[in-house]
């Protein structure tokens, strides 16, 4: 008699019959379970992305509201429109500095969106 | 990361990868680690149904790699993916209430889930201690299955299931009465 059958026959005969199944658990084979598992999971990918995108949105509309919120309590209507008009330039000169700013401006954004994109962290 | 290397790493680790990256490799190591018990205690749950337990554990896992940023580093990843198992199990009772209901308007008792194959020898233990099981309603049958089969103490079954402690001594007294009720009968 071995030390696993010499316990399971000191105990109450339910107690002995649990006893018995953990000792012949055996680590059930997953082979067709993780195939069929992962065949779903490009939707489950998806799913998630969903999940996160819809958070998201509810952040940029909670903070627009916030936002709009804080600019009709706290800000002078009429000298915004006025500070906004005083942005506009009267007159643009297209120099070759300018241009050479505008296409590193777009080639640097181009840069960070595809490493945004690659990278997958953000 | 080579999949070589994600054997080696903690499940806080692992559940890290597969959040922040998206990687499931981590969650396959996961589903490795886990299947096999998650399995186990569902088919204890279903009567020693094989392919309605594997279904509950496929839910199981999908519900969790959803879920998994919510996973606390805190506790165990066992018991947390136990308890998700175990509120699919009840989701699959409760539905089949419902069909049953709809069927001939009788409510679902904890014995009529559906029949276990058949089994061969080696499966016999397992299926005898499901079939007990089946005689009681579903949450006790998770808190005798968590207590007698897994061994977990009254508090930690209370953790997992989010059930009172005091609830789960009750079910453990009454279970143990009528699990030793039925035994005897078998034994005539």
């Amino acid at each position: 008699m071995n030390n696993d059958t010499t316990y399971t026959a000191n105990l109450d005969p339910l107690d002995a019959l649990f006893a018995s199944a953990r000792l012949a658990q055996t680590n059930l084979t997953n082979d067709n379970f993780t195939k069929m598992l992962f065949n779903s999971l490009p939707t489950l990918k998806s799913a998630v992305s969903k999940n996160s995108a819809k958070k998201g949105l509810s952040f940029d509309l909670v903070g627009a509201v916030l936002g709009l919120l804080m600019a009709y309590l706290f800000i002078d209507k009429s000298s915004l429109v006025t500070s906004f008009v005083g942005l506009i330039p009267e007159s643009l000169v297209i120099s070759p500095l300018l241009i050479t700013g505008i296409v590193s401006a777009v080639v640097l954004s181009s840069v960070l969106a595809w490493w945004a994109v690659e990278d997958d962290s953000l | 990361m080579k999949k070589q290397d994600l054997t080696i790493l903690k499940e806080a680790q692992l559940v890290k990868l597969a959040v922040s990256k998206n990687d499931q490799q981590a969650f396959a190591e996961l589903v490795n680690r886990h299947q096999s018990n998650l399995r186990y205690s569902l088919r204890q749950l279903t009567d020693w149904n094989e392919a309605l337990a594997d279904d509950l554990a496929q839910d199981t896992f999908i519900q969790a790699f959803k879920q998994l940023a919510q996973f606390r580093q805190q506790a165990k990843f066992s018991s947390w993916l136990y308890r998700i198992g175990y509120n699919v199990f009840l989701q699959h009772v409760r539905r089949k209430a419902l069909d049953t209901q709809s069927l001939d308007e009788q409510p679902l008792l904890g014995n009529q889930l559906e029949q276990a194959p058949e089994h061969d020898d080696e499966s016999e233990v397992h299926s005898k201690v499901a079939k007990l099981l089946a005689t009681l309603e579903p949450e006790r049958r998770s808190v005798l299955h968590l207590f007698l089969h897994r061994q977990n103490t009254q508090q930690e079954i209370s953790d997992i299931m989010g059930v009172p402690l005091g609830s789960v001594k009750t079910h453990i007294n009454r279970g143990r009465v009528v699990l030793q009720d039925g035994l005897q009968a078998w034994r005539g």
